[in-house]
């Protein structure tokens, strides 16, 4: 490997010494985008045509600008709770997951650890006291300390150490984010939209056979519409076959799938003027009755059911409608997957941005969740 | 579903579509009359020809470098003229040039979109080239200064409308040719970003291409999703010759080093080899046990051994002569994308979705 023993000139040794220089610099950096690669999830964005893909692109952007009032500013403070929440988790899932495992060195925390370990499955979870006090001595633990000076062989978010540092500043009720707080807080997502690319899926798809998760948007107000393609073929029955296909496409087995059920408000308009009828489309949903307490086909899964908490004063009519139209795609979703992935339906409204920054919210618990249960089953 | 409302446009319907079945079945016959009077010709099997040809010895090849600092699946690599460096692309986004010899790191860039499919050196040793589902095919010059940002002298040189699956420039690092997801080739001045020529002919997405060696360097092949392989006139844009014997897409397409024949890797998990004068397939490298696609295939210098890196994480060795499998090799923990011989042909490098690359000699 370059030994040429005492023949090597001054020139010589030098030059390789800063070729050596120059890769280890590299490495460096190579090392720090790694981390940062990690870090960030990556999505997938799919859809068919006029589905309203690219205003929902438009509004993840409008969310990630850093002009916060006083009022984003309130809510932020769920959000950097959250991320104590979730740093805390992947720290002490990830102790007895990486190889070799870390070991808690104070013998005494064993049983917050276990508290920690109980967070992870509880649905409606409140930062109690007990909470601040438990996660500030763990991370105190060296043993805890440990585990996050290894996260670059796992998924944690950047600004962990930065939070659970200051576990004592956020507790207090009168707490209210700095500039330096929000900066920190910044949640890393990359959407990819595939608009640019042809139908003909099978090569450039095998790219994404490692993101955390594909956001597949649908025109729900579009039962009664034939694409442009060729004039024919309803819109919503093609969404379903595309759904259908990347559900079972071999190099996706493992990806799950935020189902964005989009533009609800034309659904509505739509279904109360009567003057189209769903049924004329899908004659099964002549058949079709709302499940009455909205758990159906995913009601276990990971407490999906309280996530489609009903507008107040919503007509019957619509709630069947759109209803119909999440379990047609669940009913693709349910009937193959093997637990390796998982469809997470949202009804939602590109034009609300309020209902963007809800469902956006809930997509970084459900990562943050499917990251947790890797771990769990490794 | 349709219904036409007039009986004239009913009428008018069914002629159309008599026409096209007619047309369909000529176009059916004539394919069967080429293969006819090509059948005519062939009156000898490659590998008996070969077979009054000298065995191969004993076959070791093992890895004898592992590059490693891709943080995502490696898709492609190519060798410098200098025979010594090489530069690799991978899926988050970084290109990295290396000394093959002492594995140091030279350059790394990173590519705004992160989804690099394929990347090129320049004859010079002074550029690479690269690109993936950006739909362009960019070019960075590579700066002796170490402290330079070379992202920053990044030219956008080639357009396409889908992904671009392949890149390589051509006898100088004026121009580049690409293939691309939207089923065209492309000729590009590396200067001025023009479109030099087009190449139409391929019905699905273009997997790779190849120039063929001679001096001149007036053709290139190209494989495709529609499982054809094609030869171009580089001048005139014209597709020479076709080829349509695989069963499944083309992942890579690799002249013999005399340029009168190429070989060709596809999903259908074998190697074929078409000879250009004779026109037709003249072998095809299988075997039962194999049944994983290949994406990428190298001759050696002589052109003896052909190289191809499979799906299934290994790389087989084929006499190209004798048609036999004379080695399996075994290292990479994931599928291998990318398989070049080096230009002195003393060793050759893999790329694999194990983010890594092996130099074995």
């Amino acid at each position: 490997m370059g030994c040429l023993g005492n023949s090597k000139t001054e020139d010589q040794r030098n030059e390789e010494k800063a070729q050596r220089e120059a890769n280890k610099k590299i490495e460096k950096q190579l090392q720090k985008d790694k981390q940062i690669y990690r870090a960030t999830h990556r999505l997938l964005l799919l859809g068919a045509g006029e589905s309203g893909k690219s205003t929902i692109v438009k509004q993840m952007r409008i969310l990630h600008v850093n002009g916060f009032n006083a009022e984003e500013k309130k809510q932020k403070i769920h959000d950097i709770k959250n991320n104590i929440k979730e740093a805390i988790e992947t720290i002490v899932a990830a102790m007895r997951t990486l190889t070799p495992p870390c070991k808690i060195a104070c013998p005494a925390n064993q049983s917050r650890i276990e508290y920690v370990l109980n967070l992870v499955s509880q649905k409606d979870f409140e930062f109690t006291p007990e909470f601040y006090d438990h996660t500030k001595l763990l991370w105190q633990d060296d043993g805890v300390r440990a585990c996050w000076e290894r996260s670059n062989e796992y998924q944690l978010i950047d600004c962990a150490q930065y939070f659970l540092d200051r576990i004592d500043v956020v507790r207090q009720h009168d707490y209210t984010p700095t500039d330096q707080d929000l900066l920190r807080y910044k949640v890393n997502f990359h959407m990819f939209d595939v608009g640019g690319q042809r139908d003909e899926r099978r090569k450039w798809i095998q790219c994404f056979n490692d993101v955390t998760a594909i956001i597949f948007v649908v025109a729900s107000s579009s039962y009664n519409m034939v694409i442009r393609e060729d004039n024919q073929t309803n819109r919503l029955q093609e969404a379903l076959n595309l759904f259908k296909n990347i559900w079972n496409n071999r190099w996706l087995r493992t990806i799950s799938v935020i189902l964005f059920l989009n533009k609800q408000d034309l659904l509505a308009e739509k279904v109360l003027a009567g003057k189209s009828k769903i049924e004329d489309y899908f004659p099964e949903f002549a058949r079709y009755t709302t499940p009455d307490d909205g758990k159906t086909i995913t009601g276990h899964l990971y407490g999906i059911d309280h996530l489609f908490s009903l507008t107040p004063g919503e007509d019957p009519r619509v709630i069947r409608a759109k209803y119909f139209i999440r379990d047609e795609f669940l009913r693709i979703s349910t009937a193959s997957g093997d637990g390796r992935h998982y469809c997470y339906p949202h009804f939602t409204c590109a034009v609300d941005t309020e209902n963007i920054r809800r469902v956006f919210n809930d997509c970084r618990d459900i990562i943050q969740r499917m990251h947790l249960r890797q771990y769990e089953l490794l | 579903m349709r219904s036409p409302l007039i009986p004239e446009m009913a009428t008018q319907e069914v002629q159309l579509n008599e026409t096209l079945a007619h047309l369909k079945s000529e176009s059916e016959s004539l394919k069967s009359k080429l293969e006819e009077e090509r059948a005519k010709l062939h009156d000898v099997e490659l590998h008996q020809v070969a077979e009054k040809v000298e065995g191969l010895g004993q076959f070791v090849m093992k890895t004898r470098r592992t590059l490693k600092g891709h943080g995502n699946k490696v898709l492609c690599m190519d060798w410098c003229k200098d025979k010594r460096r090489i530069v690799s692309s991978s899926q988050d986004g970084k290109v990295i040039v290396w000394d093959a010899f002492t594995t140091n790191k030279e350059h790394a860039v990173t590519m705004p979109c992160t989804w690099v499919m394929a990347c090129a050196y320049a004859p010079s040793g002074c550029a690479v080239a690269c690109g993936g589902l950006d739909n362009k095919c960019s070019v960075y010059p590579l700066s002796l200064d170490k402290n330079e940002n070379l992202a920053a002298k990044k030219k956008s040189v080639a357009m396409h409308t889908n992904y671009l699956s392949a890149c390589s420039f051509t006898n100088s690092d004026m121009q580049i040719l690409t293939s691309s997801g939207d089923g065209t080739c492309a000729l590009w001045d590396v200067e001025s970003g023009q479109l030099l020529q087009s190449f139409h002919g391929h019905a699905a997405d273009v997997l790779c291409l190849d120039l063929a060696p001679s001096e001149t360097g007036n053709t290139f092949v190209s494989g495709g999703c529609d499982k054809k392989a094609n030869v171009w006139d580089m001048r005139s844009g014209q597709c020479i010759q076709s080829f349509e014997t695989h069963e499944s897409d083309i992942n890579s397409v690799r002249y013999y080093p005399s340029g009168d024949a190429f070989a060709s890797g596809s999903d259908d998990a074998t190697c074929r080899l078409y000879d250009l004068r004779a026109d037709r397939e003249v072998a095809i490298y299988s075997k039962e046990s194999i049944i994983f696609g290949v994406s990428s295939v190298d001759f050696s210098l002589s052109g003896r051994l052909l190289f191809g890196g499979y799906n299934d994480y290994t790389i087989n060795v084929w006499d190209v002569l004798k048609g036999t499998r004379v080695s399996i090799l075994f290292g990479h923990e994931n599928r291998v994308s990318t398989l070049r011989v080096s230009p002195d042909g003393t060793a050759f490098s893999t790329g694999s979705w194990d983010h890594t690359l092996r130099i074995w000699a």
